[in-house]
């Protein structure tokens, strides 16, 4: 039997050519979404989009759909005629398929709403006409119109009426690649990808960016990184990751810098060669998982001393977040199972027993003094490898 | 070059095995049917008992095939304890075996048994008086490896089996999955009554094993069904891995005897070769197989040093691969009982030697653990 979802989406505030913009990306990463299930099709319609497909595929496909950015909820519903018997039909499926409470009797009510003015009766008098053919036919069902079990919804359209109960939320956001892309740096642990998802809910297009220090981390630890990256594609659609072969950068400050500084140059070499990618690949900002205080490195004399090696914007959108707040999120989004399997990253080696928690600038720069800053960077960028992760790979897994 | 040394985790195939395999898919019977094809199968089980037999240097006694070593292990601890459970509650065992015995016995002290874990020496040998001591009238089952999976040490097991005849109330099993096919007659030179094999570390695919019975010890099963291998392990046999075993077994038997005094000379000079890397510290237990040696590394992390070697083409292990769960190492809990301090513990690497190594393998290894030892050392200096 042939079912409809409908598919709406928020960011009202948009308008004229952002808004037709937005719609039609929005359309075309559904249709994306919708490859795996043959015949799916997906269609705008007034304000919406309007989803046809065969019944078993209701479900996949809106767990599916719920992550599609954008999209800020779904619904099945029944597409009837405009006559009000087969309102009263669909209203009363919509009831006996809903699940209902123990030990008391279910309670309902419907909620008309009649864009299409010509319809003879107007909104009240069909949800009456509904609701009292419901009461009819499922005798064990109240009326309740202040905190009913079940809402009928019944939306009259120009052509024909929409019929459901069920509202699922959607992810929200901008549609994927409606913001141009940045690149993510990503090691395994638990917040860098939450940094990148957020990135990605706001239409970024994620280019991770891992530092990989073989044999210091292991080639399982790479593996973790690339399952990280199938993930976010997942969400996002589309991942690319940069591994960049870190180990004579690591090697080389060992060598020639304080130990006290060590993390703090580490960083800004990985910013350097992150933003020589980002030129490369003409990445419009940087992003990072850092948030204020977490670890004693992250304090704002850290990331200015950090950031003043690139240009691009770094954005950091786990800057306002709790610990628990970013493990929260990383469990919702998937991440977090994959994120503590116990590898080393790079930053977890060359760990000196005193780090400078409030280093300056100057001191840095000073620090760096005897390090080949340019050829470091210039040999990482040219070892690093890239790999595209695409969205079908993690549904066929 | 690629220097496999990790033979004590698992082997490659050897060539004799990869044969039999290919013979094997066409004999696709069950033991079990009665007709032409079912008998076929039976003979070749038969064969491969016998060539185990011989392998183990016993003429007589039961051969059970199993899933495995740790599966050997299980059935032999709690087949014994259940079967004889009446003549006593205590169990003798090491502090140094596998977690395939280390477990079960845990799992019966959580039933109400004594078990009394003996201690190690420091370099990592059990003396045989220090296990009598532990075994009283009481005593049910006394359970020790052959040869140690980390350090080598060669436990005496023929000294503990000699004795406990005196007792023949209390039942000797062995755990011989690192000295099968390389220690020759390992069974019948133990004195044991159970002795459990693998089939992976000598040349066999993972996924078989066996265990030992000596004449009239009798079992209760762990698995139960239709009761193939005389009852004691139910379950439709591994045609395919019980041939292999068997042909690797006769590997074993014709070679064994020659391969252990060949690779003594070589161990001993690898151990040499070692010696002279300055921070290199050797674990040679005063008896130990030539199969394996142990060593640290103080200051590096024993799983940077594994990445390290493999990126030259050389494998080797952090302690047992068994703890490496998931890929990341776990401190080794036989290093930490002989009282290695935790740099050692941290820093320590297996090299463990199988039927494919050569002279030459070994020389190219220690050249490269020469060269990624100084590097190592050099980049991360010691304090990490």
């Amino acid at each position: 039997m042939v079912q409809h979802i409908v598919a709406r989406y928020g960011e009202m505030s948009l308008k004229g050519k952002n808004r037709s913009d937005f719609e039609r990306l929005l359309l075309r990463n559904i249709r994306a979404a919708l490859r795996p299930w043959q015949g799916a099709k997906a269609e705008r319609i007034a304000g919406r989009v309007l989803i046809t497909l065969e019944d078993e595929q209701v479900e996949p496909v809106l767990e599916r759909l719920r992550r599609v950015f954008g999209l800020t909820s779904l619904s099945p519903v029944e597409v009837v005629n405009l006559d009000l018997d087969a309102f009263r039909s669909a209203a009363i499926r919509v009831l006996q398929s809903s699940e209902t409470p123990t030990g008391r009797p279910p309670t309902f009510k419907v909620e008309v709403k009649r864009t299409n003015k010509r319809f003879p009766l107007n909104s009240p008098q069909v949800a009456d006409e509904v609701g009292g053919a419901c009461l009819r036919a499922l005798p064990q069902w109240r009326v309740d119109v202040h905190h009913p079990d079940v809402t009928v919804y019944i939306h009259i359209r120009d052509e024909e009426a929409h019929v459901y109960g069920r509202v699922v939320p959607g992810v929200g956001g901008m549609p994927a690649h409606s913001a141009g892309r940045a690149g993510l740096l990503l090691s395994g642990g638990i917040d860098s990808p939450v940094a990148g998802w957020l990135g990605m809910k706001r239409g970024v297009t994620l280019e991770a960016i891992h530092f990989h220090s073989f044999p210091f981390t292991s080639e399982r630890a790479l593996e973790k990184v690339e399952t990280l990256a199938q993930i976010l594609a997942g969400w996002g659609g589309r991942v690319t990751l940069h591994t960049v072969h870190f180990t004579d950068v690591q090697t080389a400050i060992r060598k020639h810098c304080p130990a006290p500084l060590y993390i703090t140059i580490m960083r800004r070499m990985m910013l350097r060669i992150a933003d020589r990618i980002a030129r490369q690949r003409g990445l419009l900002a940087l992003m990072t998982g850092e948030s204020l205080g977490q670890v004693a490195s992250q304090t704002l004399e850290s990331m200015r001393t950090i950031n003043a090696v690139t240009n691009l914007p770094v954005l950091r959108p786990l800057v306002g977040m709790d610990k628990v707040e970013i493990i929260r999120m990383a469990r919702e989004i998937g991440t977090y199972d994959t994120s503590i399997l116990p590898y080393e990253d790079c930053c977890t080696i060359f760990v000196p027993p005193n780090p400078r928690t409030k280093p300056s600038l100057e001191e840095a720069e000073a620090a760096e003094e005897p390090l080949p800053v340019d050829a470091l960077v210039e040999d990482a960028v040219a070892r690093t490898t890239m790999k595209t992760f695409h969205a079908e790979d993690s549904i066929a897994d | 070059m690629e220097v496999y040394l990790d033979n004590a985790a698992t082997t490659p195939l050897l060539p004799e095995v990869e044969r039999i395999i290919q013979e094997m898919f066409s004999v696709y019977g069950n033991p079990s049917s009665l007709h032409r094809k079912g008998l076929e199968a039976e003979r070749r089980i038969e064969a491969a008992r016998k060539q185990v037999l011989r392998a183990l240097g016993v003429r007589d006694g039961q051969v059970v095939f199993t899933g495995g070593g740790t599966e050997a292990n299980n059935l032999a601890i709690f087949g014994a304890t259940r079967r004889h459970g009446g003549r006593g509650r205590h169990v003798v065992t090491t502090q140094v075996e596998h977690p395939s015995v280390l477990e079960p016995f845990r799992a019966l002290e959580r039933e109400g048994w004594r078990v009394t874990y003996v201690a190690p020496d420091a370099d990592g040998w059990v003396p045989a008086e220090r296990v009598l001591e532990a075994v009283t009238d009481d005593t049910v089952l006394v359970s020790v490896m052959h040869v140690n999976n980390e350090t080598g040490a060669v436990l005496p097991v023929a000294e503990i089996g000699q004795a406990l005849r005196q007792r023949p109330k209390t039942i000797f099993h062995v755990d011989g999955i690192q000295a099968f096919g390389k220690i020759p007659s390992a069974a019948s030179l133990a004195q044991a009554d159970m002795y459990s094999v693998s089939g992976h570390k000598i040349g066999a695919p993972k996924g078989i094993g066996a265990l030992y019975i000596r004449p009239g010890l009798v079992l209760d099963p762990v698995l139960f069904g239709g009761g193939q291998e005389g009852g004691l392990r139910s379950g439709t046999e591994n045609t395919l891995g019980i041939a292999a075993l068997g042909a690797a077994a006769s590997h074993a038997s014709e070679r064994a005897a020659e391969r252990y005094q060949q690779m003594s000379a070589w161990s001993e000079q690898f151990c040499e070769a070692l010696r002279t890397i300055p921070q290199c510290r050797v674990h040679r237990p005063r008896e130990a197989s030539p199969y394996i040696v142990s060593a640290s590394f103080p200051g590096l992390r024993g799983e940077v040093l594994v990445h390290a070697l493999e990126a030259e083409g050389v494998y080797v292990s952090t302690g047992s691969a068994c703890s490496s769960r998931g890929g990341h190492a776990k401190a080794s809990h036989v290093l930490e009982v002989m009282g290695l301090d935790a740099a050692e513990v941290t820093g320590a690497i297996r090299f463990s030697f199988g039927w494919h190594t050569d002279e030459a393998a070994m020389n190219r290894a220690i050249e490269v653990i020469r060269r990624q030892v100084a590097w190592l050392y050099d980049t991360v200096g010691t304090g990490v």
